[in-house]
């Protein structure tokens, strides 16, 4: 600037001087118009050489200088003649002057239009025709510089992060990079907040702005940060997307200039238009984008995902679906369910899919489908929802459907393992391998020795390392001592097997380290052959290697993304080269328990350093490195969580699925855990526990049950229920288990016999309930069996004491009878005596008179049969024999005990009256148990009147039925009573009153009565004397 | 009075027992009364005939030994055999001491039991007689002037005709007509004689 203003005041200067000696010529020399022409040279050579507004200064001039040159000219005299001539100079010099201006003017303002509609159609071009904001803005900055001659263009964006800073960049346009190097990097390095510097100031305002020197701008900061910046003008427009502004511009001159506003006019519009590409190019970029993401999710997803309209025409599926049901895209597209499912599958489908449309919102459905690469049903967990168009209106069904088959068919393996523990370990289609910490093989189980193609005994005692490929004998080793370090923990691994014949096998294993008794540990592996899932993983790998940039779909399409981003089953995350997230979906943000926005452009590692030296570190390490998918179900430590992860590596860096398996695995463990359990107790249970067929036959047996039996489990298995049950005992059991089988769901516990294999008599408690594991009538009976025979023996022996005491006390009592009970008999064998006799006499006698003889001897034979009585209900008295139930009458045992105190009663004066019930219901009992407890009550009675006067002396003894199903026996007696002490104490052993006599009548009365089921009372008279009472139940008690 | 026929009385509870003593006992040839219990024989009026009770210990009601005192309370002589069952035969032994006759233990020998009736009835014969002949004698003895009856207790001391005339300061001829007299008015002939029966009557005059 300061060189242009030198320089036009030099030439100002000259055009001044010049005037001046043409005035000096006019007015010395009298030349008439020779002079006011020279005036005329001047301003032409102006008008050629000046600009617009100098030529003006120089045509003022001339004009004055003429006119001043026409008063002091020589010919002054003729003022009329003089002002004519001076008029015609004046005007000479200013027509050409503002003709020559206006015609100037014009042009410029021609050329001006023109360059301005040339540069902003090339904006408009480039920016259509570029791909990215950034190319068109590029085009931009070289299409302004070029238009305005400025040698530096660059472009300011708003930074990413909320400071609402700008941030420099890299799109530069430089004439001569090497001269403004310094300004380069000043700008690189220099960010602006709101108002300050030049874009500062347009971005706040929104509008372009100028700086006729940046030098000498106090709102310039980098103009102090480098001697020489070599810029001097400055102009900058902002870039608008609607309010907000997407860019800044700014442009730069050597020279310091005059704002041109026609120029910051055009600026502003370039700006706007600039502003509609990015936002349009933004709007693509992200259909794009999510395009891609909806086409990645969709087709790498374990998920089966598919759009269909409201006819039921298939719009959309994933790879997953093409590679279930071996369709094309091609050929499902535009087809029906029912063309392409048979035709009970596609009704499902249809129903469901109605269902979802008629309620208008999403349900989740439970479907099966025919995979057509193994020809198996699998089930699926569908969440079908409606799309909608822009009305609003239902247009098309959009269905994710997850297979729950594995997760079923894995619970159900466990479950049936851990029912069938036995088979699990030989038969289980698994391999079962024990190793030692040092990979010694300790056991294997048939299956998995034969996958190897080895027998067990080939391998049990070798090195586990001689089937493992040697590559990988550090994985394996690894893992072993991992498993070891951590006891009762699951350790995952895979590696190569090789087998004997050579081929080399993926696995996959599980172990856990288990301690034994020695202190030692040894681990318990199972072993899964994954070749195949190997084979289907590169395959799928190769797929994505060949995936091509997604096809681009209409504006809707991105409604569908969401929706399906929102509800796809997996979390999602996707990974720059940078391991800087690049996209997070709804999902993986509530998993990370993070907001997506806060995650996009993160470091990963950074974002959770945690996570670092985690299996899912390496996992996605190993995945970039070798650039294959990566699938791995592992522990998170630092949240305690499980995860399954599908890492796929692609040119942009990694797309991760995930999904929290958490809960699943704690399920896995709880059931592994009570596999363990269920082994522990099946094992070591100190009860039988056997599982019995519909049939009868053995299923499963436990040790304990053997020992009990003392068979062998094989023995066991081919034996049935009832070849064990005790002979007499077949018959309930059969009831029993009829019962259980064909009654309500219930438990039944009974005691019974079992016949050991050496033939002794087994006492078992025996609880049995009938299980239905499967829901499909695949039943068994679970039995429980507690070996009670030493209970049952010492019961039997108590009971034997107990018979032998009461047998004791019989006798005793007996013998305290004994001198009535002789005379009693006494009294027939002496009648009998007589009528002998009196036969005897009759036959020496001459008179014989047969007649009399025979009557005599027939009641000699009465008195016979009196006799026999008395020594029957004595013998039934004193019998020492096994005690039994047998129906009896009560009443007839209160008979037979007056009978056998008929002599006592008559010498100790005592009247009885008996009160008995007629007919009396029977009661199940031990008749000589009861007649013995009659007995004791009636003698206590006796003795009890002993004392007192002799024709009080009355007892009463009463029967009669009590509570519907008990009958209540009393004896009463006029005896000395009871004090309210004695009431307490006289069903108590050794408790007497009496000088003579054990005292254990009333005692064993009372432990005869209560094993009865019943009770004895004893409770002094309100008048005199006491009453003996018991209760019997009628109803005889179920079996045991 | 004299050829009045003996009766047998039987008093038993058991039905048995009555009937085949009854039968038994009948065939002596003598006439059997049978009682079913102790109180009925009490009330029964019995005739003044020679005889014997068959009495059972173990009764219902009043027991036979209650009987027994009864009858030695009431005065009634009867030569009485109580029929003992297995362990009455303390009470038994102790009921002869006070005068039953006899005691059989159930069971017992018919023989021996009926020879045993018969010597009862022969002794309550006797007894019937002996007591007969007291009590005349004590009715002669009755008669007796005081004179007399003191004589009669000197003679019964054992003194001679001189001492008692000495103990009464009579003269020896005297003492010996009141001691004619009264062994006329007594109906005795010799000393011995008189000395016996006053002393059998006396001692049954103590006891009844």
């Amino acid at each position: 600037m300061v060189k242009y203003s030198q320089k036009r005041w030099w030439s100002l200067t000259a055009f001044a001087v010049l005037t001046a000696i043409v005035f000096m010529f006019d007015i010395v020399y009298t030349f008439g118009a020779v002079g006011e022409l020279l005036y005329l040279a001047v301003i032409v050579s102006a008008i050629l050489l000046l600009r617009e507004r100098d030529i003006f200064t120089v045509a003022v001039i001339c004009s004055a200088m003429a006119l001043l040159g026409g008063v002091f000219s020589a010919d002054g005299t003729d003022w009329a003649h003089m002002a004519l001539d001076r008029g015609l100079v004046v005007l000479a010099i200013w027509l050409p002057a503002v003709l020559v201006v206006r015609q100037w003017r014009a042009e410029h303002l021609f050329k001006q239009e023109n360059a301005f509609l040339q540069l902003l159609q090339r904006v408009a071009v480039a920016a259509n025709q570029a791909a990215y904001v950034e190319e068109a803005l590029h085009t931009v900055l070289d299409e302004v510089c070029r238009h305005t001659g400025w040698p530096v263009g660059h472009a300011y964006l708003p930074a990413d992060d909320d400071s609402g800073e700008l941030k420099p960049t890299t799109m530069w346009h430089l004439d001569d990079s090497a001269q403004f190097e310094a300004f380069r990097r000043v700008t690189e390095a220099t960010r602006f907040a709101p108002g300050i510097g030049l874009p500062g100031r347009v971005l706040v305002s929104g509008k372009p702005a100028w700086i006729i020197d940046v030098t000498k701008d106090p709102n310039f900061p980098r103009a102090k940060l480098a001697d020489d910046i070599g810029v001097r003008a400055a102009f900058g427009f902002p870039v608008l997307v609607g309010e907000e502004v997407a860019a800044v511009l700014e442009f730069f001159s050597t020279r310091a200039e005059e704002p041109d506003e026609s120029l910051l006019e055009v600026m502003a519009s370039v700006g706007t238009d600039l502003g509609r590409v990015i936002e349009r190019q933004r709007a693509a970029q992200a259909i794009r984008e999510s395009e891609q993401q909806l086409q990645s999710i969709t087709d790498n997803t374990s998920t089966v995902i598919y759009i269909k309209d409201i006819q039921g025409r298939f719009l959309l599926i994933n790879r997953r679906f093409e590679e279930i049901f071996k369709m094309s895209c091609e050929q499902v597209i535009g087809k029906t369910n029912q063309e392409i499912f048979p035709k009970e599958l596609a009704d499902q489908f249809y129903a469901n899919d109605r269902m979802v449309i008629d309620h208008q919102g999403p349900i989740e459905f439970e479907e099966v489908a025919l995979h057509a690469d193994d020809g198996q049903l699998h089930t699926y967990l569908s969440v079908k929802f409606p799309l909608y168009d822009a009305q609003g209106g239902v247009y098309a069904v959009c269905g994710i459907s997850t297979e729950i088959t594995e997760r079923k068919k894995s619970e159900q393996a466990l479950r049936d393992s851990e029912q069938r523990y036995r088979a699990l370990y030989d038969d289980n289609p698994s391999m079962f391998f024990t190793v030692d910490g040092e990979g010694k093989v300790i056991s294997v189980n048939r299956f998995g020795a034969s996958q190897l193609g080895y027998t067990p005994c080939e391998l049990i005692g070798e090195s586990v390392y001689g089937v493992v490929l040697e590559e990988d004998w550090p994985i394996v080793r690894a893992h072993l001592a991992k498993c070891i370090k951590s006891p009762g923990q699951i350790d995952q691994w895979e590696f190569r097997k090789v087998r004997k014949d050579g081929c080399v096998i993926w696995v996959r294993e599980a172990g856990r380290a288990i301690p034994t008794d020695s202190g030692e540990s040894v681990i318990l592996i199972v072993c899964e052959d994954i070749t195949q899932n190997k084979h289907i993983e590169q395959e799928r790998e190769q797929l994505l290697v060949r995936e091509t940039a997604a096809r681009a779909e209409a504006e809707s399409a991105k409604q569908r993304v969401v929706n399906i981003l929102e509800r796809v089953g997996d979390a999602f995350v996707a990974l720059d080269k940078n391991w800087c997230y690049t996209y997070v979906n709804e999902k993986a943000a509530r998993t990370l328990n993070r907001r997506p926005k806060d995650l996009i452009g993160k470091h990963i590692w950074t974002e959770f350093p945690e996570g670092v030296g985690q299996p899912f570190y390496y996992a996605y390490q190993s995945a970039v490195m070798r650039q294959t998918a990566v699938q791995i179900e592992e522990y998170y430590e630092p949240w305690d969580m499980w995860f399954e992860n599908r890492v796929y590596p692609s040119d942009e860096g990694l797309s991760i699925f995930f999904q929290d398996i958490t809960q699943r695995k704690k399920s896995e463990q709880a059931l592994r855990d009570s596999e363990q359990r269920f082994k522990s107790l099946f094992d070591h249970a100190a009860v039988g526990i056997a599982h019995v067929d519909m049939d009868g036959r053995f299923i499963r047996v436990n040790p304990e049950f053997c020992k009990t039996l003392g068979y062998t489990q094989q023995e066991m298995l081919e034996l049935t229920f009832f070849d064990v049950t005790h002979p007499d005992d077949i018959a309930t059991s059969r009831v029993r288990m009829n019962k259980l089988i064909s009654g309500p769901p219930q438990t039944v516990t009974a005691e019974k016999r079992y016949v050991a294999k050496n033939g002794s008599v087994i006492w078992g408690n025996l609880t049995t309930a009938i299980v239905d594991p499967e829901g499909d009538n695949s039943r068994y009976l679970v039995s429980v069996i507690q070996d009670i025979t030493e209970r049952k023996r010492a019961q039997e022996q108590a009971r034997q004491r107990q018979a032998e005491l009461a047998h004791v006390t019989r006798m005793s009592t007996i013998g305290e009878l004994a001198s009535g009970l002789a005379h009693e008999i006494n009294q027939p064998l002496a009648a009998i005596s007589n009528y002998v006799q009196v036969c005897i006499d009759e036959i020496r006698s001459d008179a014989k008179n047969p007649n009399e003889m025979v009557e005599t001897l027939s009641r000699a034979t009465a008195q016979c049969h009196r006799a026999s009585q008395i020594i029957a209900r004595l013998r039934h008295f004193i019998a020492k024999r096994e005690p039994r139930r047998d129906k009896i009458d009560v009443n007839k045992l209160v008979r037979e005990v007056v009978s056998l105190v008929e002599a006592e009663l008559r010498s100790s004066k005592v009247k009885v009256d008996l009160d008995l019930h007629e007919p009396l219901e029977s009661v199940h009992a031990d008749s000589v148990q009861i007649e013995q407890v009659i007995m004791n009550l009636v003698k206590n009675g006796l003795e009890a009147m002993d004392n007192g006067s002799a024709d009080k002396r009355r007892l009463m003894i009463q029967t009669f039925p009590v509570d519907r199903d008990a009958i209540k026996v009393t004896v009463k007696d006029t005896g000395h009573g009871l004090s309210k002490g004695e009431a307490g104490q006289v069903f108590e052993p050794f408790f007497t009153t009496k000088s003579e006599g054990m005292g254990m009548g009333l005692s064993i009365s009372r432990t005869i009565i209560e094993a009865h089921g019943g009770r004895v009372t004893g409770t002094a008279n309100p008048d005199q004397g006491a009453t003996f009472e018991f209760v019997l139940p009628t109803k005889q008690k179920e079996p045991t | 009075m004299k050829n009045a026929d003996p009766i047998v009385f039987i008093v038993d509870d058991d039905p048995a027992m009555r009937d085949s003593m009854q039968l038994l006992v009948s065939r002596m040839g003598v006439e059997v009364r049978t009682y079913d219990s102790a109180e009925s024989y009490l009330d029964d009026n019995q005739p003044d005939v020679p005889g014997c009770l068959l009495l059972d210990i173990r009764m219902r009601g009043m027991t036979g030994m209650e009987l027994h005192e009864t009858l030695i309370r009431q005065g009634v002589r009867i030569p009485t055999i109580f029929i003992t069952g297995f362990g009455d035969v303390p009470t038994a032994v102790r009921a002869t001491r006070r005068g039953a006759v006899d005691f059989v233990e159930k069971p017992f020998d018919q023989q021996a039991l009926l020879q045993r009736i018969r010597q009862a009835i022969e002794q309550d014969k006797s007894d019937r007689e002996s007591s007969r002949q007291l009590a005349e004698f004590a009715q002669l003895m009755a008669r007796l002037s005081p004179r007399e009856r003191e004589v009669l207790e000197f003679v019964i001391e054992g003194m001679t005709s001189r001492q008692i005339a000495q103990r009464l300061s009579r003269s020896e001829k005297t003492v010996k007509a009141h001691r004619l007299h009264m062994m006329k008015k007594l109906q005795v002939h010799t000393t011995a004689e008189v000395v016996r029966k006053a002393l059998t009557t006396r001692a049954s005059q103590d006891k009844g």
